[in-house]
């Protein structure tokens, strides 16, 4: 038998429900085509809402789960699949398995991750890794230039800016807090992303006080995880805006990235020199999340060069 | 019958007359909204025009709608400058601070619409085709900071009118 968490309260239980013994097939074959989805249960805990589904055999002896054995792919008794930073067409069948079982009594939960993998799927993509990472966390020893904890376990795409620039929807849509969070989006009415907005409260004043707990509100953790993590900071233009940057990969080299407003991403100086911030004279702090962050904006402006 | 067979006649030919003219103001309608060219100081009183102050990397840009003064002095600044066949003076690209001026016009009786990249001198109009305008004196740049004057603090107007005139 094979039962399904979903994974996305903090306070309430999470629903759960039992595979049929054809669900349990399509499951399994599912794995078996990318053994790559199956990831450690304990993966993207400290993040606020959606966070993939947590699936438990707990008949070892099942014919279903002897078979995936016998396939070659290590399929662990609890695993998690489907968490935001992955591709999503799993997560939606999963999600369909729900629907009878737990429809009515947990219809806003279903609604919830519904939503966020609409979302997700629809617009908002990340930029995939690099080839030579793999989905499992991966021990590296990247020398980001500057201070900042160097995290053991980076994600660091193997950037193509053009992920970014390649068309005019994604370059005006998105802007530097975007480009930080490994968010992009494809909509303008719901482009450039402000932080705390998706936590429930954007930030007030132009402080760092004030810009550090709407990170925090956003789900942005004070240091590294125990998944790829990105890392990110930022720092303030006094009385005018905020800037972000995050640590990518360009041809083997881990660089800061940014993108200023509706301009195209590039590689940015060391934003810990104040030399490379111009008039962002102000630093913030560093934060860090598990592949992306989810975060949220009011629209693009009306006018992008 | 054959009273009737001639108004019938004319009755047709007239139908065809109306449809002929209703064709010929329709191509000529098209043929309007093919402008090639940045509109002339006598067009200028047709157009709308929101300026946009690209300065910013996470909050929006400063944004906002052009008097008809303003847009019939840009209008006529651009009319006096020199084309170039391709964009003279550098390009913001992704620098961090003050990029330029965007402002879009449109025609309120065609619709077209253009857009005017102006900065540090360099100017890239945009529409039905593509013209480069070299500034040297940046008095276009100047003329929309003092249409922003209103829309921005002190301080931003200040910062600007130092990058203009570097």
């Amino acid at each position: 038998m094979f039962s399904v968490e979903l994974d996305i309260f903090s306070g309430r239980p999470n629903p759960r429900w039992i595979l049929s013994e054809a669900e349990e097939k399509e499951l399994v074959n599912r794995i078996l085509a990318d053994p790559a989805s199956i990831l450690p249960d304990t993966l993207g805990q400290a993040r606020l809402g959606y966070r993939g589904f947590i699936v438990r055999v707990h008949d070892s002896q099942s014919a279903t789960y002897q078979g995936a054995l016998k396939s070659g792919v290590q399929v662990p008794l609890i695993f998690r699949i489907g968490t935001p930073a992955q591709a999503l067409e799993g997560a939606h069948w999963l999600l369909s398995t729900a629907e009878k079982s737990i429809g009515k009594t947990d219809a806003t939960a279903l609604e919830a991750a519904e939503a966020e993998l609409a979302r997700a799927e629809d617009s908002a993509l990340v930029q995939p890794p690099d080839p030579s990472q793999p989905g499992v966390p991966q021990p590296s020893t990247p020398q980001p230039r500057g201070a900042g904890q160097c995290c053991l376990y980076n994600y660091l795409t193997g950037t193509d800016y053009g992920f970014w620039n390649s068309n005019w929807t994604y370059q005006h849509a998105n802007n530097c807090y975007n480009f930080a969070a490994n968010y992009r989006v494809g909509d303008l009415n719901v482009g450039f992303a402000q932080p705390g907005l998706q936590g429930g409260q954007v930030f007030g004043s132009l402080t760092v006080a004030e810009l550090s707990a709407a990170c925090r509100r956003d789900g942005w953790s004070d240091g590294c995880l125990s998944e790829p993590t990105i890392m990110v900071c930022y720092a303030i233009w006094p009385g005018q805006d905020y800037h972000f940057w995050r640590v990518v990969a360009i041809s083997g080299s881990n660089v800061w990235g940014n993108k200023p407003g509706c301009n195209p991403a590039a590689t940015s100086g060391d934003p810990s020199n104040p030399a490379n911030r111009g008039n962002y004279t102000t630093f913030g702090e560093y934060f860090y999340a598990p592949g992306s962050r989810v975060v949220q904006g009011y629209g693009t402006p009306p006018i992008c060069r | 019958m054959r009273e009737s067979l001639v108004g019938k006649s004319a009755l047709g030919l007239f139908i065809v007359a109306l449809f002929m003219l209703a064709i010929w103001s329709l191509v000529k309608k098209g043929a309007a909204r093919q402008v090639t060219t940045m509109p002339s100081v006598q067009g200028a009183a047709n157009l709308k025009g929101i300026a946009s102050l690209d300065v910013f990397s996470g909050r929006p840009n400063p944004t906002w709608e052009l008097s008809d003064t303003t847009i019939t002095a840009l209008v006529t600044e651009l009319d006096q400058l020199k084309t170039t066949p391709s964009l003279e003076g550098p390009d913001p690209d992704s620098r961090l601070g003050y990029r330029g001026f965007v402002v879009e016009l449109t025609d309120q009786t065609s619709g077209a619409t253009r857009q005017v990249a102006i900065y540090l001198g360099g100017i890239v109009e945009t529409g039905m085709q593509t013209t480069f305008y070299v500034d040297p004196d940046r008095k276009t740049e100047k003329l929309l900071l003092e249409s922003a004057h209103p829309h921005i603090d002190s301080s931003l107007y200040t910062y600007v009118e130092a990058e203009i005139n570097q």
